[in-house]
């Protein structure tokens, strides 16, 4: 029987404010255990938490992306459960009415785009960090760490439209997208800033009643996010096949065995005894903010991608790629624009600057050499100044290497980016390396000459008819002119010149 | 309205004595009925979460002092180093 997969994610999404969500402690990740932490985060009695603006306003901008309706008025509730790492005993998050609702993410599928709907958005808090090993009692201790108790968060539930486990990929990266693109989270699935949980069914192709779901947890980073629902629907597929019965269950994925494993369930969890806080009036939106908020978003990644397509007619797998990043899409934007080929600047973004990035492991926005920089060695091309491969193998590289350096000048004592555009000047570098294109024909002339004398064997079995080693003295002269005779223009002349020696 | 004090008493994280478990479900019942006749109340087409409905006061996005660490884990009943111990969470494995 075919199987169809039915797949729900729900993202919680770390904020990249400063402060925490109801206390103004340091979100600073990384810093010493418990010394970022008050009465308020550590649920002191007495204490009483008040709303980060900047939190609120991360959470309209996502809704607007997301084209999500905004609750003018919303409610905080409290979730009661027992652990350790939640001193309060229960986190404050948004239940009777969350901050937006009913909003929609497109994905591409198949080169068409679906509309995956996003139920609802909340404001909520982070807990704290356990840590379950690594110390010489882990045995029978747990240690806690309450820098992260209140760390704001945006939970975003997708409803159950997704129908593979590459279109929840999808669904991830776009988001993750957007919400890097509006600067309000990171990002980061490694450190667990974006966090991923799949609610996974499947029902027979056709049927339209939803099967038993499972919840799979600990979906922290692509890979596992595929691997971990690939394995979770055969999973089902094959024990409905041997006529069991899918047993609604928190599983997590154990990336170590490659497979799903029932999680023990936090005790009598699923009664967590919502109930509206009551140290939290309702949160109040007004239209007039909104509109604030709405007038200064950027362009969002699927109208960027749109635009690269129409306005520089690149196609849409570079579009995508180029889009990935709100700097890598500027730099793009730049170097296009500063060297009129947009086409080029695709090309060389795509192959050596993402090459460079990703040897370096660098974001794009760290990418050392200046757009104006990129844009000149393009025209060099372009004007054939240089040969294509100098430039990828010698000028370029070069180019990135002095970027580096931070050039400071008597007058200017700090790096301005009027100095690093000297530093590395593209024609600068050709000439100090000698890579200047030889343009003369003379010159050429007489390497290729010179090529023929040097090799009266090849030359030979040439003119006896042997045409095949035409590429070899290709390439010697390219080998005597350092690289810098363009071979389009060689042949030709190399050609004439053993027409000539035949012809004797 | 029943109460099931055994669900409750663990949700709560509590144990409680042979006597209380007599005495309590009678006490709560009463409590719970007592408050239930607020729901008879009319209070309008919209659902009332609050009793006062004023806008909510929001704080800037900037950093104040957190508490000093020693005083932190000086609340605790263990710690070690930067820690706050607690009996471990997850016992089998």
């Amino acid at each position: 029987m075919k199987y169809e997969t039915i797949i729900g994610l729900e993202i919680h999404a770390q904020l990249l404010t400063r402060t925490k969500l109801f206390c103004r402690c340091s979100t600073e990740f990384g810093r010493t255990p418990n010394t970022l932490t008050c009465p308020v985060c550590l649920g002191l009695p007495g204490s009483l938490p008040v709303i980060n603006r900047e939190a609120v306003r991360m959470a309209i901008k996502l809704a607007l992306a997301l084209e999500a309706r905004i609750n003018f008025k919303s409610i905080f509730s409290r979730k009661n459960y027992f652990y350790p790492d939640l001193p309060k005993g229960y986190q404050i998050t948004q239940y009777h009415l969350p901050v937006a609702e009913n909003g929609r993410l497109l994905i591409d599928v198949n080169g068409s785009r679906k509309a995956i709907g996003i139920e609802r958005i909340n404001l909520e808090e982070d807990a704290g960090k356990s840590l379950h090993e690594g110390f010489p009692d882990s045995a029978e201790k747990t240690y806690l760490d309450f820098n992260r108790c209140g760390v704001p968060l945006l939970e975003i539930v997708g409803r159950p439209d997704l129908r593979s486990p590459e279109e929840a990929v999808e669904f991830v990266q776009n988001l993750r997208t957007i919400l890097q693109y509006l600067e309000i989270c990171d990002g980061n699935m490694e450190e667990g800033s974006l966090r991923c949980d799949a609610n996974l069914s499947v029902r027979p192709a056709g049927s339209t009643e939803f099967g038993t779901k499972t919840e799979v947890k600990n979906l922290n980073s692509f890979r596992f996010l595929a691997r971990a629902l690939e394995y979770e629907a055969s999973r089902q597929v094959e024990a409905l096949e041997r006529g069991e019965k899918i047993i609604q269950e928190t599983r997590g994925w154990d990336a170590s065995a490659n497979r799903t494993v029932p999680q023990r369930s936090k005790e009598e969890a699923h009664d967590y005894r919502y109930f509206p806080e009551p140290d939290l009036p309702p949160l109040i939106i007004s239209e007039d903010w909104v509109r604030e908020v709405s007038a200064g978003l950027p362009e969002l990644p699927q109208a960027k991608i749109d635009r690269f397509i129409r306005d520089y007619q690149l196609p849409v797998y570079d579009a995508r790629i180029l889009t990935g990043s709100r700097a890598l899409a500027d730099y793009f934007e730049k170097v296009a624009g500063l060297s009129g080929s947009p086409k080029q600047a695709s090309n060389w973004i795509m192959r050596e600057v993402l090459q460079y990035l990703k040897e370096k492991n660098l974001s794009p926005e760290n990418f050392p050499l200046p757009a104006e920089s990129l844009a000149e060695l393009i025209k060099m091309v372009e004007n054939q100044e240089i040969t294509i491969t100098m430039a990828k193998e010698k000028v370029f590289p070069e180019m990135v290497r002095r970027s580096l350096e931070e050039p400071k000048s008597a007058e200017v004592p700090v790096p301005t980016l009027e100095l690093k555009v000297a530093a590395c000047d593209p024609r600068v570098i050709t000439e100090e390396l000698g890579l200047k294109k030889i343009g003369d024909e003379q010159a050429l002339q007489n390497i290729i000459e010179e090529v023929l004398e040097k090799n009266p064997g090849p030359v030979k079995q040439y003119l006896e008819g042997k045409v095949q080693v035409l590429g070899f003295l290709l390439g010697q002269v390219m080998k005597a002119s350092k690289g810098q005779a363009d071979p389009q223009r060689v042949q030709p002349l190399l050609r004439q010149a053993l027409d000539k020696l035949a012809k004797k | 309205m029943k109460v099931d004090l055994e669900h409750l008493s663990r949700l709560a994280n509590l144990e409680l004595t042979e006597e209380e478990r007599k005495l309590l479900p009678g006490q709560m019942e009463k409590i719970i009925d007592w408050v239930g006749q607020l729901s008879s109340l009319a209070t309008g087409e919209e659902e009332k979460y609050h009793q006062v409905d004023f806008s909510l006061r929001l704080e800037e996005d900037e950093v104040q002092p957190s508490l000093p660490q020693d005083e932190v884990l000086a609340m605790a009943p263990e710690k070690q180093g930067d820690f706050v111990k607690v009996p471990r969470v997850f016992r089998e494995k």
